[in-house]
């Protein structure tokens, strides 16, 4: 009987012993746990720093993908108005979330580093139908552009160049 | 050793003879009898075989026996075709020019002599396009001639029609190539084609067609006036006869000069042109057969100027065109003078001369700039051979022997500079 | 033998004729040498230098002129003191290639770097990036790395359109040539060219409008470089992402081989499908860009039904079961001959056989057609089934002792990809003899060309025919040839003098085809619309030169009919047509043709008329009137055409890319397409819908037959019932089930299945490794050759001359001109609808005439003018052309705004021409 009772007290000493301690547990989804810095998560389309996209359709990272959740639709740019530097553009670009595995080929393959895996990984669907992002849900804002126009290519007189791994 | 004399002008008569480009004055000076002799007494079989004894050589570049080149031939293919080539682009020769210009009518007495020699009854004077003044003159000498019964339907009386037309090139290098030159004057591209078949069997509208060069045509008339062996006394064994030999840069007396063939480097600088510009600045190099050959340094001054001597040098007589640079020259920047020429002039047709000249060039350049790199050299080297032999045409290989000589003779200078 | 040259290439020993390049000797023991410029289509012009390899031939004794011998007695080899270009060396014998060794892969890398150092690294936005034969070969030869600054590479403004199909990137290019080569030697448009030279040579086009030529589309398949892209393909998708589904295309007789290029179901772009018996590797642009009309919006996706005057949305039971109960009231009333039936030309022979048999048996109705049944139409054509092309011929074998007579036809504009292999009989030393009535394309390839009078075709023919007649010998062979005496009268008076007089033709180069006919070892007559226009004397006079040559039923001769339509030479073996039932059987009673139907129906005698995949209404507006005395009207159609527009019941169809069946071409190759689309819409086979009618009526038909119970004895009743279910079972599940049948009752198709056409084997097959020369050219046949069905002739047995006779045509003084309808190939057929890229290349409502002709009248560029015949009048535009001949006007055919119907008369149709006043 008093055995049984000490081993209840035995109990609650460990309770009282995390009673002043900081909690291991975090509040999500108040608080959320930082990711490492090459954490795969969910994919970004990039832009450059003038605001045009880096995806030029050029669907590697379709061929890329070992899961097939890549659909890439590309089209031409409209010269005067164009979305991304040169000819080609992604005029459809979706990710099927559900049958993506994180891998970071798309990453790996994309000649203008268009493609980024980044830390978000709240991945969640009601029907299968949403678990496909699209172009709108994946590119960046403008303001969010980054990279520069390497200056190689700014001396042979064209414009609006990603990096110079491909001749646009 | 004293300044050998010639005994008289081949083809730079009118060195000798005053106003010789006016008909009167050539047909006081015997001219058109040799043709009006040849048309009327001798066979086609004969003045080729006279030709062909008295060693004549094409004076175009290669070098190739015309006789022989005439005997190749077809007998019994109709029409045939003679071409002229007066396309004389190679950088630092102008003989032809003088010709062109000072002594016409043996120029078309050679033409009419020799179309009737292959049996050619048209002619075609493809001349470089730049010398409109030569080309005017000719087809107003041939007018003349025309008018003297010399050019156009049965002439001399002998049976034998012969037209020559004037046309001219629209300045391209290339078209001084005798494929190149054809298929221009089929009005396509200048580009060479593909041989075989040579022209000489399929050439212009894919008949047989001779292509000689005008100081090669003009030799001729001289040839069946005098005799085979009388033309043989100038010269060597082996390259008989003389050659007007264009010279230029740093000599006392540029100029055209014709020397009896066999004479050294040497004694044709310093004693027909007059040494060097500035006695103290020595001799550095010599570009001796227009820009494609090879160069020749100091050591060599003792080649004789013929073919044979001239190949065995490493280098080739050319077209005649001796360019002598002292020591206030840049190997460098004349390397790539060189090749910037040929790369303005490369057609395009193939892709290691088109490439590789724009290659050799942008190599030339930063060293000449000063961002020269360590294995330039190296690189020169290899992208020469890979042009050596390998492109389409000659033009390609004439690009990279600037390269080689400059590699070879002053890689030291080279290097320096990269430094 | 003294033809052939044994040589060894890196140690192989290879036995090649005499005369072959290193590169195709090489290929042959699948020795893989890089090229660029080289392509085993055309001359080798040793451009591109890839294919440097070391040559060595066996050195010769001045001397003796005997071969010298090493100490192990094998011949001394003397190697060349250069690298050869392998693609223009000819082969000689003991001849040693070294394609593989260090000084070789030197110049190879040493090439490929410098073609790299004007090349962009755009690859990921390049189209033909994943086919590319700079990709595969860079990466099979190519150096690692480059030692040319990325930064020096050279940069122009692209695209550049060449026209408006084809877009050059000037950057992109090598400079091969392969494509101005295809133009000058193949297509036989120069239309191509260089322009500048060096590093800007570039190339351009030189015609106006640019790149004129129907072939323009091949180019972008033999660049072996993204340098010439399509208009249609532009960014449309990757390569590697391309499921070809194999196909034939659908739009002229020559049957070519092609696919579908599909992604997403939907066609990306067709490519051609080597099969060396049809159409080698190319396809004209009509085929290549004229698929739009798959996929276009304005297809047809449910039946509709009028109602209340109106053609409503209506479900397949409904519109099914409307028509069937019609049908059957039309039968019951007014018997099986008050329905008429028309089947277009371009339907598969599936849908064409249930056709006739939906007629024939289940409707009992004898009246069907494959024409339109306007003043248009053409005489039906048999001689191209009873003296054809023999089964087995190879136009591509041909060359040498070859006779190609082309008589009023234009392939160019008819079937384009003939031109290409007319052209090539010709280049590999075969005579080319045109005879027209106008100045052709082909004329420019032709040995002899001729041309005639319109209207004394029969006079021309007659010359040919008279010296071949005189020719066979008395004895025995005139016997073996019926009808042999009833060409004597006929030909009595014929004469080349009589010829030149009175078609104006040339004596001498008369006298010299008749020459080359007499000598001919093959012989293969191609004839088109005008010679079928200009009636059935004519087709039969070709057909009386093939037999007189004694070549009918011969190896590689017989005749081509170049009748309009992708299957019309099946419609006809099918038996649609009111004469001949399938396999040209006999009928015991023809039915009406088309027009006759029309007329019919005009006086209300026709109740029903069932048109499928044809479009008389837009040919020939005023037969609306007579739809409209048609208690009904079923049409099946792609699109709402005019006709369809008039009908009380249209059923839309599946096109070609839906769908799988066969065509027979003009050489009569039954040849097999396949499904390559998934069927967007509740769209359904042609053959599916006449098969459901079939069944709804016949299940009528039995019940009608088991009720007459009162009437007849039990036995009678259940006999009559068994024959209504033999005669009405219709049970095909697929259009192979058909193809059986079709087998089963049409001779010539004994041996067709489709199991049969699907068979590429045994006739050859790319080499394992050739991608590096085809990719991105076309794709290997993989989907089945297809299968040419014997023609009549082949059976042996008597031959027989067809009835000839020379008519000479009369020009009425009121009416000095004659009138000709001239074909071309972008019409507006509704197979053109969508595809808007062709629109500039339309054929225009105008009426060409020579200028001296209009000179005469005073007539301009763009002056309206009036055209009368004895039937009518028509108003159009004048264009001056010298390709019109004088005294003729040429009026194209099937071109909104040309109603040539109104105008039109049998044979050459006589007209007055003045400006029109207003």
């Amino acid at each position: 009987m008093l055995k049984g009772t000490m081993a209840y007290f035995k109990g609650l000493k460990t309770t009282a012993k995390y009673l002043f301690k900081k909690p291991v547990t975090i509040q999500y989804p108040d608080v959320k746990r930082p990711v490492r810095e090459r954490f795969r998560g969910r994919h970004e389309l990039k832009r450059f720093a003038n605001g045009l996209e880096r995806c030029i359709g050029c669907s590697l990272c379709a061929a890329a993908c070992p899961a097939d959740a890549i659909y890439v639709v590309p089209g031409q740019n409209d010269p005067a108005k164009p979305l991304s530097p040169g000819e080609r553009h992604a005029a459809v670009y979706e990710i099927n979330m559900l049958r993506c595995i994180f891998c970071g080929y798309c990453e790996d393959a994309c000649p203008t580093n268009a493609i980024v895996l980044e830390h978000q990984y709240e991945l969640s669907f009601y029907d299968r139908r949403s678990s496909i992002y699209t172009k709108d849900m994946l590119l960046v804002q403008p303001e969010d552009g980054y990279g520069e126009v390497p200056p190689v290519l700014e001396q042979t007189g064209r414009q609006l160049n990603p990096p110079a791994q491909i001749d646009l | 050793m004293p300044k050998t004399q010639l005994q008289e002008h081949i083809v730079l008569r009118n060195r000798e003879i005053a106003n010789i480009a006016d008909i009167a004055v050539y047909t006081q000076h015997g001219g058109y009898e040799t043709a009006r002799k040849a048309l009327t007494t001798m066979s086609a079989q004969a003045i080729v075989d006279e030709v062909k004894k008295s060693g004549l050589r094409g004076r175009g570049g290669a070098g190739f026996p015309t006789g022989v080149k005439w005997g190749f031939v077809p007998r019994e293919i109709f029409p045939k075709y003679l071409i002229v080539n007066a396309d004389e682009s190679e950088p630092g020769t102008f003989n032809n020019h003088e010709i062109i210009d000072h002594n016409p009518h043996q120029l078309i007495e050679g033409i009419i002599i020799s179309a009737f020699a292959i049996g050619a009854n048209t002619a075609y004077i493809y001349i470089r396009g730049e010398f409109a003044y030569g080309a005017r003159l000719l087809e107003q000498k041939i007018a003349e001639a025309r008018a003297k019964g010399f050019v156009g339907k049965n002439v001399f009386e002998s049976g034998f029609d012969i037209e020559i037309y004037v046309h001219r090139g629209a300045g391209a290098y290339i078209c001084g190539e005798e494929t190149a030159l054809l298929e221009s004057l089929e009005g396509k591209i200048g580009q060479p084609r593909l041989k075989p078949p040579f022209p000489a069997v399929a050439g212009l509208y894919a008949k047989p067609t001779v292509v000689n060069n005008v100081e090669t045509l003009t030799n001729v008339p001289r040839i069946i006036e005098k005799g085979a062996d009388w033309y043989r006394t100038f010269g060597t064994e082996r390259s008989p006869g003389t050659k007007a030999v264009s010279i230029s840069g740093h000599v006392k007396n540029p100029g055209n000069y014709e020397i009896p063939l066999g004479i050294t480097m040497r004694e044709f600088i310093y004693d027909w042109a007059g040494g060097m510009r500035d006695p103290n600045v020595p001799l550095k190099f010599i570009i001796p057969g227009g820009a494609s050959s090879s160069w020749l340094t100091p050591e060599h001054l003792d080649t004789p100027l013929t073919w044979d001597d001239m190949a065995a040098a490493g280098t080739m007589l050319g077209s005649g065109a001796v360019v002598v640079l002292d020591e206030s020259v840049s190997v460098v920047k004349a390397a790539l003078r060189v090749d910037e020429f040929f790369k303005h002039e490369s057609c395009g047709k193939c892709a290691p001369c088109r490439e590789g000249t724009h290659f050799l060039v942008k190599v030339w350049e930063r060293i000449d700039e000063g961002h020269g790199r360590p294995d330039d050299i190296e690189l020169l080297s290899d992208v020469g051979r890979q042009m050596l032999g390998k492109c389409f045409c000659p033009l390609g290989d004439s690009a990279v022997s600037a390269v080689n000589s400059a590699v070879k003779f002053f890689r030291d200078e080279i290097a320096a500079q990269i430094k | 033998m003294p033809d052939e040259v044994t040589l060894t290439i890196d140690g192989q020993s290879v036995t090649v004729p005499k005369g072959t390049v290193v590169v195709e000797a090489a290929r042959k023991i699948e020795n893989l040498i890089p090229v660029f410029c080289y392509h085993p289509k055309m001359a080798p012009v040793g451009m591109c230098r890839m294919c440097l390899v070391k040559v060595g031939t066996p050195k010769v004794d001045r001397g003796t002129g005997k071969v010298e011998l090493d100490t192990d007695g094998k011949p001394v080899i003397q190697m060349m003191p250069r690298l050869q270009t392998a693609c223009t060396t000819p082969v000689s014998e003991g001849m040693v290639v070294v394609t593989k060794d260090a000084e070789v892969e030197h110049a190879q890398k040493g090439v490929l770097e410098a073609l790299l150092t004007s090349h962009p690294l755009d690859c990921p936005v390049c189209d033909k990036g994943g086919e590319c034969p700079l990709q595969n070969l860079t990466m099979g030869w190519g150096p690692g790395q480059s030692r040319f600054d990325y930064s020096d590479k050279v940069h122009f403004q692209k695209p550049i359109p060449l026209g408006d199909l084809i877009y050059l990137d000037r950057e992109r290019c090598i400079l091969c040539a392969r494509c101005v080569r295809f133009q000058d030697e193949i297509a036989g448009d120069p239309v191509l060219g260089f322009d500048n030279r060096g590093r800007s040579w570039m190339i351009i086009s030189k015609s106006d409008p640019a790149f004129d030529s129907k072939f323009s589309g091949n180019t972008t398949d033999i660049c072996p470089v993204g340098a010439l892209t399509s208009a249609d393909f532009r960014f449309k998708a990757r390569v590697w992402e391309l499921q070809p589904v194999p196909t034939v295309c659908n739009h002229c007789p020559v049957g070519c081989n092609m696919t579908f290029d599909m992604r997403a179901n939907e066609i990306m772009r067709v490519m051609p499908r080597e099969n060396d018996a049809v159409n080698e590797i190319w396809i004209c642009d009509r085929g290549r860009f004229a698929h739009h009309f798959v996929a276009s919006p304005e297809r047809l996706t449910t039946p509709l039904v009028r109602k209340n005057g109106k053609l409503q949305e209506a479900s397949w039971e409904e519109a099914l079961d409307l028509v069937a109960r019609q049908l059957d009231g039309i039968r019951e009333s007014a018997g099986g001959k008050a329905v008429g039936g028309l089947a277009g030309p371009s339907l598969a022979n599936e849908d064409l056989f249930a056709f006739q048999r939906f007629f024939r048996e289940t409707l009992g109705s004898p009246n069907i057609d494959c024409r339109p049944g306007t003043a248009l139409d053409l005489p039906l054509d048999d001689f191209g089934a009873e003296y054809g092309l023999t089964s087995g011929t190879d136009l591509m074998q041909l060359g040498k002792g070859t006779v190609v007579l082309v008589f009023g036809a234009d392939p160019e504009e008819e079937a384009p990809v003939h031109l290409l292999r007319i052209r090539n009989i010709a280049k590999r030393g075969g005579t080319l003899i045109t005879i027209n009535g106008r100045a052709t394309k082909l004329d420019r390839f032709a040995e002899h060309t001729l041309h005639y009078r319109y209207g004394a075709e029969t006079e021309v023919l007659a010359a040919m025919l008279k010296p071949l007649y005189d020719a066979v010998p008395p004895e025995g062979k005139r016997a073996a040839l019926r009808g042999f005496g009833d060409l004597r009268g006929v030909l009595a008076n014929a004469s080349a003098e009589r010829a030149v007089a009175n078609a104006g033709v040339d004596g001498p180069t008369l006298e010299k085809i008749n020459q080359a006919l007499a000598s001919a070892t093959n012989l293969v007559i191609f004839y088109g619309q005008e010679a079928l226009r200009a009636g059935t004397s004519v087709t039969a006079g070709l057909a009386n030169i093939l037999t007189l040559a004694r070549k009918a039923g011969a190896p590689n001769s017989g005749l081509v009919a170049l009748v309009p339509g992708a299957n019309a030479r099946g419609a006809l073996d099918m038996g649609v047509r009111p004469d001949r039932g399938p396999g040209y059987s006999a009928l015991k009673q023809p039915g009406m043709a088309a027009h006759e139907m029309f007329d019919a129906a005009r006086q209300g005698r026709m109740k029903a008329l069932y048109i499928a995949g044809l479009d008389p209404v837009q040919a020939d507006p005023t037969l609306a009137e007579a739809l409209k005395k048609v208690d009904l009207v079923v049409v099946q159609e792609l699109f709402l055409t005019a006709t369809a527009q008039l009908a009380d019941v249209v059923f839309p169809v599946l096109s070609v890319a839906e769908r799988e069946g066969t065509f027979t071409n003009a050489e009569r190759r039954v040849q097999r397409f396949r499904q390559a689309r998934r069927p967007v819409a509740p769209q359904r086979p042609d053959w599916q819908i006449l098969q459901s009618l079939a069944r709804q009526l016949s299940a009528e038909a039995v019940i009608a037959a088991s009720a007459n119970v009162s009437d007849k004895s039990r036995r009678q009743a259940r006999r009559a019932e068994e024959q209504a279910r033999k005669r009405t079972d219709w049970s095909y599940a697929s259009p192979a089930e058909i193809l059986m049948d079709i087998a089963a009752s049409v001779p010539l198709y004994k041996h067709i299945s489709y199991a049969s056409l699907e068979s590429a084997l045994g006739v050859w097959g790319r080499k394992p490794n050739e991608a590096y020369y085809f990719d991105g050219t076309s794709y290997e046949n993989t989907g089945g050759l297809g299968k040419q069905v014997p023609a009549g002739a082949e059976n042996g047995g008597t031959l027989s001359l067809q009835p000839f006779n020379v008519r000479t045509f009369s020009q009425p003084a009121e009416r000095p001109w004659k009138l000709i309808a001239t074909p071309f190939l972008y019409d507006d057929s509704t197979l053109l609808n969508g595809s808007a890229l062709l629109n500039n290349r339309k054929a225009r409502p105008v009426a060409a005439l020579n200028p001296a002709d209009a000179d005469s009248l005073g007539l301009k560029d763009g002056d309206v003018i009036s055209i009368a015949s004895g039937r009518g009048e028509l108003r159009l535009s004048v264009q001056r052309t010298r390709l019109a001949p004088q005294g003729v006007v040429l009026v194209p055919l099937h071109v909104q705004g040309v109603p040539l119907v109104t105008v039109v008369e049998a044979g050459v149709t006589a007209v007055a021409i003045r400006r029109a006043e207003g």
